[in-house]
């Protein structure tokens, strides 16, 4: 299992207020998975996507990423752990507007202290897999959103996660533009990579193998798609 | 992430925002200047100033009666034209100079007007302990010392106050003591170089035999000071606790008198003006503070307005560590910039500032390396706190951040 969470609770205190945004949470994804986790705003899933991603500590429960026990991981060694084993997909791409294409991509690796030929290599190679390969040189402001959003999975790519963890990738994106992040996914999927990603809406969700729906913090359904659309 | 990287990609962003960083840096820029103009024209004063006693005094010991003692010193311990007689057969010993000290007025070319002026009386010798220029005539000979003659030795501006020119040898002035009026033969008009006499209102000073002045004052023999011009300046301070010693067995008495050396005098002046070169940098060094707060706050602002950048460097792997030296080198470039280019302002100010006092100023190496530290290191004290704010920033809050 890439990743296995059993009985996961999530706990915010805002003062005397206590809020539970996930109980007892348990579920897994396996290697080569293309699972989508839907729900409304408040259902939770944008704070497993955060728990997923090692940027927020859970309150309770057992998270185990690629084999290893996270659950307890602070500080330092949880910044290599998201340098090392997941790449981000953000709705609104974040990447550094100062910064050309190619930079973008090769940040993560330079946090992960590769040599400037290597670094190079590699994000010109990630580009490559998502179809960039004009315009590497040009800054986010001069690229279209369809072209942002592969910049930003050539750089979740870069350092060959065990995980791409996607926060509604097509949120901002016309119909057709979608249509082609979620080919660029269908075919990294094919790959060998695995894919969780969020999103509200149920014709993008089709697109993957497992849809996970989530409200009030659990889990409600979790189904396989019997015939994802496939893109291209 | 290496080091290097650290700094050409916080160049970059330095870059990025020229006008902010250059009205940054400007506060650096101004602390450092200052600190660079005040110390060079400061040491420079003090190099102008030690040539101008290198040549003369050097190797200059200073007489003079102790007045500390618990009991009062006697007529019998007062220096004498005797004791200078006395020091002059001392092998080591140069020259013998007496001083004694009064003031005259002396009459103007309108009968009716005055003008005080200082009235030294000493002996031929006098020019090896302070440079004379003279400009007509000749300074006192020994002959004048040995007969008391009414002779004086002028300032050219005394000159020209009584008799409306400056080549007056020949001439008499006319001097009013507090015991009398006598008058003095001028057979030397000299030039005073004195900054000071230039700029206030001094009396001028006229030089007359001590002998004249001994009688004039019925002063018998005695004698205010001695300086004595050594041959050995190695062995100065040696010479001079023998001559007080010496002078001791002379006068019949004990631990009378006090020999100092002219440089310890001009040591004293130079620990003065080091002094208020300190006093001053130490005004500009604050500066340099209020410039390295500037930075702390810009510093702030740009954490804020980068919050974004900051957790999206986070989600994809920076440390806090990473974080926090980005940032710490930002607010070193800033403050290193403005330190070299204060350096050079301060470097050419300096000289544009001792242009117009007519001095030349010195920058040391110790100064500029010590500021350049001073300026890195106020970018790492005020660039540590706001870096730490960026680096402690929770990585979901800073991505909500808009």
């Amino acid at each position: 299992m890439i990743i296995q969470i059993d009985n996961l609770f999530k706990v915010y205190r805002n003062g005397s207020l206590e809020v539970t945004a996930l109980r007892d949470v348990s579920f897994s994804v396996a290697v080569s998975e293309f699972v989508s986790i839907m729900g409304q705003s408040g259902s939770g899933k944008s704070t497993l996507m955060n728990i997923l991603g090692c940027l927020d500590t859970l309150s309770a429960g057992k998270y185990h990423l690629d084999g290893e026990d996270v659950s307890k991981i602070k500080g330092k060694k949880l910044s290599i752990i998201r340098n090392r084993k997941i790449g981000f997909v953000f709705q609104a791409y974040n990447l550094l507007p100062r910064l050309n294409a190619l930079q973008n991509v090769e940040l993560p690796m330079i946090y992960a202290g590769a040599s400037a030929k290597k670094r190079r290599n590699a994000a010109l190679e990630a580009l490559d897999r998502v179809g960039l390969t004009e315009r590497v040189h040009h800054k986010p402001s001069e690229l279209s959103g369809g072209q942002k959003q592969r910049v930003a999975i050539a750089r979740a790519l870069v350092n060959e996660p065990a995980i791409l963890l996607a926060d509604e990738p097509t949120g901002n994106l016309d119909s057709r533009s979608g249509e082609e992040i979620m080919g660029i996914f269908q075919r990294l999927n094919r790959e060998g990579v695995t894919i969780v990603m969020v999103t509200h809406e149920p014709d993008i969700a089709e697109h993957t193998k497992r849809i996970v729906a989530f409200k009030d913090g659990r889990i409600v359904t979790d189904e396989l798609v019997l015939n994802p659309i496939q893109v291209g | 992430m290496n080091i290097f990287e650290s700094i050409t990609s916080a160049a970059y962003s330095v870059f990025a925002n020229r006008m902010r960083s250059i009205l940054t840096m400007l506060g650096i820029i101004i602390g450092i200047a200052a600190v660079i103009m005040i110390t060079s024209i400061g040491q420079g004063f003090q190099n102008s100033f030690n040539e101008m006693f290198a040549e003369f005094g050097a190797g200059t010991l200073e007489v003079a009666v102790r007045h500390d003692r618990p009991e009062p010193a006697a007529r019998s311990d007062m220096l004498t034209l005797e004791s200078v007689e006395f020091l002059s057969s001392h092998p080591d010993v140069v020259s013998v100079t007496p001083i004694s000290g009064s003031n005259a007025r002396v009459q103007l070319r309108n009968p009716t007007e005055n003008t005080r002026v200082n009235v030294i009386g000493t002996n031929e010798t006098f020019r090896e302990v302070q440079n004379v220029d003279v400009r007509f005539g000749r300074f006192l000979a020994e002959i004048d010392v040995d007969r008391a003659a009414p002779v004086a030795v002028i300032d050219s501006s005394l000159a020209r106050q009584v008799f409306g020119r400056t080549d007056v040898v020949g001439e008499t002035i006319r001097a009013t003591f507090w015991f009398g009026t006598i008058d003095l033969l001028v057979v030397g008009v000299y030039r005073s170089d004195d900054i000071m006499s230039g700029m206030f209102e001094m009396p001028t000073t006229a030089y007359i035999p001590i002998t004249l002045l001994q009688r004039l004052l019925n002063a018998d023999n005695q004698v205010q000071q001695i300086f004595v011009n050594a041959h050995d300046l190695e062995r100065l301070d040696q010479t001079a606790s023998e001559i007080a010693r010496l002078l001791s067995i002379f006068h019949r008495n004990e631990d009378r008198y006090r020999v100092t050396t002219l440089m310890s005098q001009i040591d004293q002046i130079n620990s003065m003006i080091g002094m208020i070169t300190g006093f001053v940098g130490l005004v500009a060094f604050i500066s340099l503070v209020v410039g390295g707060i500037g930075v702390m706050n810009i510093m702030l602002v740009t954490v804020t307005e980068r919050t974004r950048e900051i957790g999206i460097r986070k989600s994809l792997g920076a440390t806090d560590g990473n974080i926090q030296f980005q940032f710490l080198i930002e607010a070193m470039i800033l403050t290193a910039t403005g330190g070299v280019i204060g350096i050079i302002l301060g470097y050419y100010g300096g000289f544009a500032l001792g242009g117009l006092i007519d001095l030349v100023p010195a920058i040391d190496v110790p100064t500029v390396i010590g500021t350049v530290i001073a300026s890195s290191l106020i970018g790492i004290i005020f660039g540590v706190y706001p870096a730490r704010k960026a680096a402690k920033l929770d990585p979901i809050e800073a991505l909500r951040y808009e």
